[in-house]
Formats: C-alpha cells, structure tokens, sequence
C-alpha cells in the first residue's frame, strides 16, 4: 500500500535518512520508535511529500509517487497526518476542525457525533480550542484524524500529554482503526502501549531501520537477566555465553534459549542465581528492551 | 471538496478580527463621508448664478467704453448673456421656474460658444466661460431637456453624494482596503502548517477560493456601506433624482448619462479592480511569503509610478495603475493626457486580472518544481 525506496535526506552533512526502504500493508499498525532528533517527523514529513527527499520516492498502491501536484492530490485523498497542537485554530472550536477534516477528506460531516462521544469530549468540543488543555488539544488532534478517516495515517507523538485513561483510550481506537485495514504509523514514546496495538515497530537510528520488531510473529525467547555490568565480565570470563547473547544498556543479560537443551537452560539460571540480581525473566525482548539495546548510549 | 473548503474558509474570514475592522472602514466611510460632504462648500445651481452675474458685472467693469463701437458683435453677446443669466436667477429664485431655465440655457450655451468663434481679445481670459465647461452644460442641459427630468437646483442630494462617495472611495484608499483584507491570505496557512498542509485540494482551487471570498466580503461590506450611506443621505437632504445626469468622459467628449448608469460603470469597474488588487496581493503573497512586505510592495507598486511621474518618467506600468482610480478615467481627468478611456481601463485591468492568474499559476508551478531545491535550502538554513 506505501512503500518508501531509497529515501535519502541530509541537512548538509547530517544524513538524516539514509537509503532507507520499507514498505507497509492494509490492515497494519506500525510503531516508529527513536529518540528525538532521529528522523521520525522527517520521515513522516517524506511520506506525505512536505519535504522533498534527495534521493529515493514513496508510492501509494504501486501507482501514485509525488511526482505531479495531482499525483500528490491523489496521494493526500489517502492519507492524513496528525496535526501539531501549535497549529490549531484558537479561535475555532474543536467542532469546526473536526467538520473541518470531515469534509476534507469525506465530504460529510455524519461521523464527527460518534467520534465526540467516542472521545468523551462533549464537554468541551464546542468551546474555543484557546480554552483547551494540552490533553484536551490532544484529543482533538486524533479525533480530527478519526474525522478524516483515510487509508493511510500518519500519526507522530500521538499521545503526547495525554493521561493514562486516556493513552488506554486512544490505543483502544487505533486497534479499531486497524481493523478497518487501515495503514498506521504511530511514533511515540510509550514503547510498552506500542505493544498494544502496533504489528511492528521499527527502530530508526542514523538514518537508517536498524532493526524491525515484529510483535506477532514467532519470536526468539531469552532468559533476561538484570546484572550490573562488572557481574556480567565475571560471567563472561568464567563462562562461554551462546555468540547470540546480548548485554542491553549495561544491566540486562538476554540469552537466546532457543538453541539450548533443557538442562543447559537450567544452568544458565543457576549461574545467574550466583550473582546479586533483582529479576530473571523468560520471554522474547520487548520494544523497551529493543529500544535500550539501540539507544541506550544515544540516552545516557 | 472545492465548496467544502470554500465553507472552512469562510467560517475564518468570518473569525479574522482584521477583516472586521476592514468591513467597518468600508461600512463607516459612507456616513462619515456624508457628514464631510454635506458641510463641504457644495454650491447650489442659484449660488452658481449668482457667481455668473458677478463674472458678467466683472466683464463689464473691466472692458473699455468703447467697445459697443469696436466690437459690436461681442458687445451684444455679452449684453445676452447678461440679460439670460439675470433672468435664470429669477427661474431659479422668485420665480421658481425650472423649465424656464432649462429653456433658456441651450440659447446661454449658444452665446457661450459664439463668444469663443467671435474672440474676446478685450477680456481676461479668466472671465470667459471655458469651451470645455460649456461642452459640458450642453451635454448636461440637452439630457435633461430630451429625458424630461426636473432640474436639480440643490447642492447636495443623494444621487450627487452617492458619485461624490465612490469618486473619494476610488484609487488608492479602495486599494489599500483590498491589499489590507487579502495580505496574509496565502501567509496564514504557514501558521497552521500541520493542519493544512495535506489538504487534498490543488492550490489554485485554494486561490480561487480565497480570491471570491475576499471579494464577497468586501463587496458585501461595500454595499452595506452604500445602503447605509444612501439611507442616512436621504434622510438628512433631498434624494434627488438617479436618472440625473452626469459628466462621462470618453473619447474626447463628454456625455452625459443617467446617475445610475455612472454607478454602475463605477461598480463593475470597482469588481475588476478588486478581484486585480487580490489576485495581485496572492501573487505577492506567494513570492513574499510576508504580510508586512506584501502590504509595502504593493503600495509601492501604485505609488512609486506616482511618484516617477513627480520627477518626469514615465512607464507603461504607470498609466496601468492609475486605472486604479477608475474615476479619475470617468471624470475625463486621466483620459485628457493620456487618450485612455474607462472601456481601456476596465478592459487592461480584465487582462492584468488573467496575466496574474496565469502568473500565480507558474510561480506555483515553478515552486513545486524548485520544492527539492528549496527544501534542501531549507534544511541547509536550519542545520546553520
């Protein structure tokens, strides 16, 4: 449905994406997890040719690329992207931009009702967005894209200053969403409510995916062991760790259990028991352990 | 999708505290200028007689005793002259005799005329009425004689306020109303980039949009403005008659047509000058990208000829703006130097209209083209 080949964007000598591909299907929610100032606004910015990359193009169901502004209408007419707080309307009212997206993008405004009620915000949605709080704005911002309702969406920091009620409520709809075959991206903070909702998550370091973490597929077990950095040099002189064992962000020992016999796996827990660790777990590493394991030396 | 973002934009404009106050500025001229207009020195047709009289007694104190004998044939002209203009004062005073004085103006015109074949060497020149003034009494005097119409002695009415008006309104001050309302047209979406900026619309639709609702607005205003003005006019004087005439110049003459007709001359003339000065302004706008810019440029594009007239050049752009001041056209003013009429006006401003169309299509285009380019420069400005 979207697929972006070899985008490459600098700023002078920042290479902000690089040769970066992937492609994304009907029906899935795709997580973007980075810290700031790697790419992800600017990649979605590509997407929806606000800016023009300097190498590479994004198609929309193998026949539209931002070649010609009717090109770009024909893309737009799928796609919507989430709106920043800063730009509202203040002198608007939350139902104005909701009509707003509505007609844009669906030519009728009989869905904005539910979609009000579905966000809880009859309380203040017929008052000045200059009356809003951030979490208020925010809500706005996704029931405006509920409004546009397109194929393709494009949401960044999408629960930004939202509370915990509301972050459930949101996720709620994106898996709602989802099965109306919609293509999502979402980037966003909250690794662990990506969980919720995405089919994958990609991880965006130096222009680049360095890594794609899909959430339903078959995936690689470990024994995740928290151990401070000097147990894990002990262990790894007394002991031959499995070439595939990883050491995320200084305190988590993942061993890959897949390859090992029961006994061995075994062993493995009661070396570990040896040092001083606050927690061994068995499972396959999460977007937070992924995110530690990328960015861990980007956040410390 | 065209009338659904028309509808959203209206709902803006409707929102914008400066299209208020530019609504309020056309709406307030109209009475304020009522109350300037009707305690202006404005002469009635009696007061303009009498001024006649006293030119004529000038006449006659200055010129030699001996002139009856020199010059007969002037002497007798003036002496008829004399005798019509005292007895028009009766018409128009004591007498209250309209149709008299219509009567016997086509005879003053006559000997106004003759005055001007004979030559009146033994008379300044200043006291002689000009050729010109009495083209247009006879272009005036034979309407209303043909049409019927009752003369209109009074000074100030309201079909003379309402020329008077627009007259004031034309040129610059209309001008700058227009540049002011539409000046961040184009600008405003910048604010509100993430909100609008994927729109599925094209952008000349976006103008198009724009351009007729700036256009509604101030016509709007305008004519809310020209009611009440006509309202708080007819009840403060008498209303006068709209099939009055008045001067048109064109082709080298004056012509005199109904009131109404010149209103709406001046009305279609003031659409084409409106829907040029917003398309203009969204040009400038474009290449701007600047409210504050847009606003000067586009002043100093009406001034800046003016003002290289001041010192002698002269430049086809600068006779084009000044049709700006359609009035200025109709009152023969622009037309007496320039050989231009008010079809020449409206017709380059109709075709300056489709230039800028067409030029704010290719600057877009021209844009898109360029977007790598200037996104690139852009990003290059940020990294700096």
């Amino acid at each position: 449905m979207i697929k972006l080949k070899n985008i490459t964007l600098s700023y002078k000598d920042n290479n902000v994406l690089d040769q970066l591909s992937f492609h994304a299907d009907p029906g899935e929610i795709i997580g973007v997890a980075a810290p700031n100032g790697t790419g992800k606004t600017t990649m979605f910015n590509v997407m929806a040719n606000f800016l023009k990359p300097d190498e590479g193009y994004v198609e929309i169901d193998d026949q539209h690329t931002f070649k010609t502004e009717k090109d770009e209408i024909e893309i737009h007419k799928q796609m919507a992207t989430f709106p920043e707080q800063r730009d509202l309307f203040e002198e608007l009212t939350g139902v104005d931009h909701l009509k707003l997206y509505a007609n844009m993008w669906q030519g009728h405004t009989k869905d904005v009702k539910p979609i009000i009620n579905r966000l809880n915000m009859e309380g203040y949605v017929k008052k000045k967005v200059k009356t809003y709080s951030l979490g208020m704005r925010q809500r706005l911002c996704f029931a405006m894209m509920a409004a546009a309702d397109t194929p393709i969406m494009l949401m960044d920091e999408v629960m930004n200053g939202l509370d915990l009620s509301n972050v459930s409520l949101i996720s709620n709809i994106l898996m709602e969403m989802k099965q109306q075959n919609k293509v999502i991206f979402v980037a966003s903070h909250l690794l662990e409510n990506l969980d919720l909702y995405a089919d994958r998550v990609i991880f965006l370091k130096d222009g680049k995916i360095v890594h794609e973490h899909h959430l339903h597929y078959n995936q690689n077990d470990y024994i995740k062991i928290q151990i401070h950095s000097s147990y894990y040099t002990d262990m790894k002189n007394r002991y031959t760790l499995p070439d595939e064992h990883e050491f995320i962000a200084n305190n988590l020992l993942c061993i890959p259990i897949n390859q090992l016999e029961q006994d061995e796996q075994t062993a493995w827990i009661k070396r570990a028991l040896q040092y001083k660790t606050s927690e061994i777990s068995i499972g396959p590493l999460g977007t937070i352990e992924y995110y530690e394991k990328y960015y861990h030396e980007t956040i410390y | 999708m065209f009338w659904k973002y028309f509808s959203f934009e209206a709902k803006l404009l409707i929102k914008s505290k400066k299209m208020w106050l530019v609504s309020f500025l056309l709406i307030l001229f109209f009475p304020i200028y009522f109350m300037i207009y009707s305690q202006a020195d404005t002469y009635s047709l009696y007061h303009e007689k009498y001024a006649e009289g006293d030119m004529m007694n000038s006449i006659f104190n200055y010129i030699q005793e001996d002139l009856e004998e020199n010059n007969e044939e002037l002497h007798r002209n003036l002496l008829e002259q004399n005798s019509i203009i005292n007895f028009q004062k009766y018409y128009l005073g004591a007498g209250s005799d309209h149709e008299a004085y219509v009567e016997s103006m086509p005879e003053l015109i006559e000997l106004r005329l003759e005055i001007h074949e004979i030559g009146y060497d033994e008379i300044p020149d200043h006291l002689i009425v000009p050729r010109e003034e009495v083209e247009k009494d006879d272009a005036i005097i034979s309407y209303i004689d043909n049409n019927n119409i009752p003369l209109q002695a009074e000074g100030v009415t309201t079909n003379s306020y309402m020329i008077a008006a627009f007259t004031f309104l034309s040129g610059i001050f209309f001008y700058f109303i227009v540049v002011l309302s539409s000046s961040d047209s184009l600008i405003y979406e910048r604010h509100h980039r993430t909100v609008m900026n994927g729109f599925p619309i094209s952008f000349m639709k976006k103008v198009l949009s724009k351009v007729t609702l700036h256009f509604l607005f101030i016509f709007t205003s305008l004519t809310i403005g020209a009611l009440i003005g006509l309202f708080y006019s007819s009840n403060h004087t008498d209303f006068g008659h709209f099939m009055y005439p008045v001067l048109f110049y064109s082709n080298g003459e004056f012509h005199a047509i109904a009131t109404w007709e010149y209103l709406l001359l001046i009305i279609v003339a003031y659409v084409v000058i409106t829907i040029f000065t917003l398309l203009l302004t969204l040009l400038l706008n474009l290449i701007l990208k600047n409210a504050y810019a847009t606003i000067l440029v586009a002043l100093g594009i009406l001034l800046i000829p003016t003002l290289m007239t001041q010192v002698g050049i002269e430049s086809p752009l600068q006779l084009f703006i000044q049709f700006i001041d359609i009035t200025s056209v109709m009152s023969g003013e622009l037309e007496m130097t320039t050989n231009l009429n008010y079809t020449h006006a409206v017709t380059w401003l109709t075709i300056g209209s489709i230039i800028l169309t067409f030029a704010i299509y290719i600057v877009h285009k021209l844009n898109y083209i360029n977007f790598n380019w200037s996104s690139q420069q852009e990003r290059s400005a940020r990294s700096d």
